[in-house]
């Protein structure tokens, strides 16, 4: 029973990455209704950004080594530049176009931001700190060590993920639901023509929405990295889990893109543990096929409810 | 009076591409001096036609299905597999004759692809995507987990058919493997061609632009999906076969995810909806790796990591200039006229976001793939598309 | 207040008006009749701003607007509430009529005009919290209308409000239209099927056939023509 709760507890923190990705690509999904296949490269672009801030060089120049935290926060403006400035010159031209036209242009990215990483910072495993400790009122937050949850352990690490990931989860709610510019991006979602009536500029709309997106990745990739250690094939596997998580929770839901990131966060993880030689004895499956495992219970979720779990727009008019 | 002049121009059209096809590329290299390089082509350039040849097979099925019937498939390298290794397994373990495995395969593929069609019934755009997409990945976990059947990591080790006993001597190796390819690529290219301009094929576009008007038209929704999905994967399997023996090893590795999301993007980037897209999408995609050779010639700074950046950037310029494929933009050229072309160069200033702004359109994407290609009757829908809006 | 002259416009190769020409003078409410496909919807995209004409030009309060964006259209006092009404389906009936005033920056100025607006459509205040596409066919119009009005517009475009409705739900719309250019001055070109109920409203109407007007005169003059009756009004 303890193992069975601290592998929830590990897939919990690896699921709230998933979901946060899985976020990313809910979030221009529902804007525009492109696949965005370049979010995880985009996210681990941006991490390497923030590890250059951190190592304490710049484009090639030394520089002091900016705390951690100061360089999460400028990789976060960096990263929303770069949404909004991938949106203007390659996505905008190709808007309105057949949709299968600007996934095509997304895989590009994709390609070109993989191996410019690898161009830049090589293909040697870079490793990439956790936040450091914080010490307030006495308690320790962060760092090293480790909390006990009545039977489960959990690192500082994970919680933190956790913490962050809802902290984001969160402030995106309020944003969507209580500013005006946050409900002018979900009307713009669901009915661009209607929006332009109302005076918004569905372009701005669109920037904003991938700006966002690329900030929210980019928290993703700054969490997973301590995790998995800093390398170009970094996202791939998370990117995979995360699209996966969008489409389990629903590809026009927000809350669906978490909460099918952390389901699947805890499926991977009882499935790896699980199906070990201790405690399953067939052939024909095993830990290796963990992925394989997740995306048949996402392939049977959308056989019952072929939108996802709260996925709505099944709705078409003729 | 035009048509006996139009009709020799076609027909000297076709002669030289097939004196092209069955002479110039498998023999020119027998003289030399006829011409620089390129125009002669060497076994390499051969084995490259070969390849084009057999991507053709795969991208002609898959864009019967997203391009033609709207149904997205990102998991087509999992019928390739299945076809390679059922020709594999034939072959290798049971001797089978290299020509009986290819229909085998083709059917047995089919099959399958049938299976796969009848869940994915229940699902449209992103959500079928995604659900390919993890047929594709679980693809390789799967071969190298049933080793017994697959023989696992180490493949299977087929040796390419020799050239048959009545063509020994007059054909090498590499010559008889491009024809053994060619000649199938054509022949499904006129099954292809043919079931495009059936009852089948109109059902097929039918049923991608409004599925509902489909069904009110008598056509049976699920019954055509699931045939697009079968044929599909026919061809699919086909490919798979031909690569057995062209290639002559298969293995888990073959047949990664990257090889499917590769499919997709032949058939986006050559043309969906469109037979002659699909053989250009294939030749692009084995031809466009060629742009490094090139740049490193012309001493380009091209580090080691260029290729991808290359590639990547010329998939977004050619989906940004070409957005219906490459066959799309032949089609328009060849019907160039005065107001068209001034039309085409507004679209494109206004796709690099000069200020020529018409009203961003929003039009019904229906199952979520394929545009309204050009050859189509242009069913008129206002740019700035209300939903469901009658014209008044 | 609204002068479009010899406006042609297209779809794509598709011609749908072959020079347009009509006034619309302030206070006034104007209605443009006409068959299916005569281009009256066209003619308020065009002055919307999503469509642009190919020739001709639109003049709103001397100033030309032909060639601007929808935005910036909306920002300058023109509202359009679009056929079909393109409701914000997933959002709830306040949050479509906040939206409607997202140009404006007055909170206080927008309470008060949503308070206008539960004013003049009670059930829409009954249903604030309702997601916009559960709503029937005639509140939806209604929000649709609401949420034109929350720009607090000079000129509000409306096309075919009776468009799908029951008769009566359409005569308490109309007359709400009546009491919005009475009321709040506001100007109101109207175009509509239903031909009875707009002339009885308007003060004068344009009658478009293929893209052309084809008559022109006041509401009460084209309720006597026989032509219009025959054609339009049935009878």
């Amino acid at each position: 029973m303890e193992l069975f709760l601290q592998q929830v507890m590990t897939g919990l923190a690896t699921g709230s990455v998933y979901g946060l990705v899985a976020l990313a690509i809910v979030l221009i999904y529902r804007s525009t209704d492109v696949i965005n296949f370049a979010q995880g490269e985009m996210a681990m672009f941006t991490t390497f950004f923030a590890w250059m801030l951190i190592d304490g060089s710049f484009l090639g120049f030394h520089i002091h080594p900016l705390h951690f935290w100061i360089a999460f926060a400028l990789t976060l403006v960096f990263a929303a530049t770069m949404g909004a400035l991938l949106e203007r010159i390659v996505i905008r031209p190709v808007e309105g176009r057949p949709i299968l036209t600007i996934v095509i242009v997304t895989l590009g990215l994709f390609s070109i931001f993989n191996n410019l990483a690898t161009w830049s910072w090589g293909g040697i495993p870079k490793a990439f700190p956790a936040p450091p400790e914080i010490h307030v009122t006495g308690i320790t937050f962060f760092g090293d060590g480790a909390l006990d949850i009545g039977p489960t352990v959990i690192s500082y690490h994970d919680l933190t993920i956790m913490v962050v990931a809802v902290g984001i989860m969160l402030a995106l709610y309020v944003f969507f639901q209580y500013t005006p510019i946050g409900l002018a991006m979900r009307g713009t979602a669901q009915n661009p023509v209607a929006a332009r009536l109302m005076g918004i500029h569905v372009g701005n709309i669109l920037t904003l929405g991938w700006a966002l997106s690329a900030l929210v990745g980019a928290v993703g990739g700054m969490m997973i990295a301590p995790l998995v250690l800093l390398q170009p094939p970094m996202m791939m596997g998370v990117l995979l889990y995360a699209f996966a998580a969008a489409v389990l929770g629903g590809m026009d839901s927000p809350p669906g893109a978490v909460v099918g990131g952390l389901t699947l966060g805890i499926v991977e993880n009882l499935v790896g543990t699980y199906t070990t030689e201790e405690y399953l004895h067939v052939d024909w499956f095993g830990p290796e096929m963990k992925l394989t495992a997740a995306l048949v219970v996402i392939v049977l979720v959308l056989l019952i409810r072929p939108t996802g779990l709260f996925g709505r727009r099944a709705l078409r008019r003729v | 009076m035009l048509r006996p002049i139009i009709a020799r121009r076609k027909l000297l059209a076709f002669a030289l591409l097939a004196f092209f096809l069955f002479y110039w590329i498998p023999f020119s290299h027998v003289f030399p001096g006829w011409g620089p390089f390129p125009l002669q082509f060497g076994s390499y350039r051969v084995f490259q036609a070969t390849t084009i040849a057999m991507w053709a097979i795969v991208a002609l099925g898959l864009n019967l299905l997203t391009g033609y019937n709207g149904q997205i498939s990102l998991g087509h390298g999992a019928f390739v597999a299945v076809g390679g290794y059922t020709a594999a397994i034939l072959m290798f373990d049971h001797g089978w004759p290299f020509w009986a495995t290819i229909p085998v395969a083709g059917f047995m593929t089919g099959t399958v692809g049938f299976l796969v069609g009848v869940p994915a019934l229940r699902l449209t755009g992103p959500y079928l995507a995604i659900a390919t997409l993890a047929l594709a990945i679980s693809t390789p976990q799967i071969l190298l987990k049933y080793e017994g059947l697959t023989h696992g990591s180490q493949g299977i080790n087929v040796n390419s058919p020799p050239p048959p006993a009545v063509l020994d001597g007059v054909l090498n190796q590499t010559q008889w493997l491009y024809f053994l390819a060619l000649v199938i690529a054509i022949i499904m290219t006129i099954i292809a061609w043919n079931i495009v301009r059936s009852r089948v094929g109109r059902a097929f576009v039918a049923i991608r632009d409004s599925e509902i008007a489909a069904q009110a038209m008598g056509i049976s929704v699920p019954r055509f999906k699931t045939m697009a999905f079968a044929i599909s994967a026919f061809f699919a399997g086909v490919c798979g076969a031909v690569y057995v023996q062209v290639i002559g090893f298969v293995s888990p590795r073959s047949f990664d995810v990257l090889q499917s999301i590769n499919y997709l993007t032949t058939v986006v980037v050559g043309g969906l909806a469109s037979i002659l897209g699909s053989i250009l999408g294939a030749a692009a995609f084995v031809l466009v790796p060629e742009i490094n050779g090139l740049l490193d010639q012309l001493h380009l700074p091209a580090a080691n990591q260029a290729p991808g950046v290359i590639y990547g950037a010329s998939l977004i310029l050619v989906m940004i200039l070409m957005p219906y494929g490459l066959a799309g933009f032949i089609h328009r050229l060849t019907r160039l006229q005065p107001p068209l072309v001034r039309q085409s160069l507004i679209d494109f200033a206004q796709q690099i976001g000069l200020r020529v702004r018409t009203a961003r359109s929003a039009p019904d994407r229906g199952s979520g793939a394929a545009p309204t290609p050009p050859k189509d009757v242009r069913t008129p829908r206002p740019p700035d598309g209300d939903k469901g809006s009658s014209s008044s | 207040m609204l002068r479009i002259t010899d406006v042609h416009a297209a779809y794509g190769p598709i011609l749908a008006l072959h020079g347009v020409t009509l006034e619309v003078a302030a206070g006034s409410i104007v209605t443009l009749l006409g068959p299916n496909g005569a281009g009256k919807s066209t003619t308020l995209r065009v002055v919307s701003g999503l469509l642009h004409p190919t020739t001709g030009t639109i003049e709103f309060e001397g100033r030309r607007i032909d060639r601007l964006a929808p935005e910036r259209i909306v920002s300058l006092g023109i509202s359009h509430v679009p056929e079909n009404r393109q409701l914000f389906a997933e959002l709830t009936v306040l949050e479509n009529l906040r939206l409607g005033a997202y140009i404006r920056h007055d909170r206080n100025g927008i309470k008060e005009d949503i308070e206008q607006v539960f004013h003049y459509f009670p059930i829409l205040n009954e249903r604030q919290k309702q997601v916009a596409g559960t709503l029937s066919g005639g509140e939806q119009q209604m929000l649709a209308i609401g949420r034109g009005l929350m720009a607090r517009p000079r000129l509000l475009l409306l096309d075919e409000p009776s468009l799908g409705l029951a008769p009566l739900v359409t005569r308490e719309i109309f007359q709400i239209i009546k009491s919005i250019n009475h009321k709040q001055k506001v100007t109101i070109l109207l175009v509509e099927q239903n031909a009875n109920l707009a002339l009885e409203i308007a003060q004068h109407g344009y009658v478009l056939e293929t893209g052309r007007v084809a008559l022109a005169d006041t509401s009460a003059n084209l309720q006597r023509s026989e032509s219009v009756r025959r054609s339009y009004l049935g009878y």
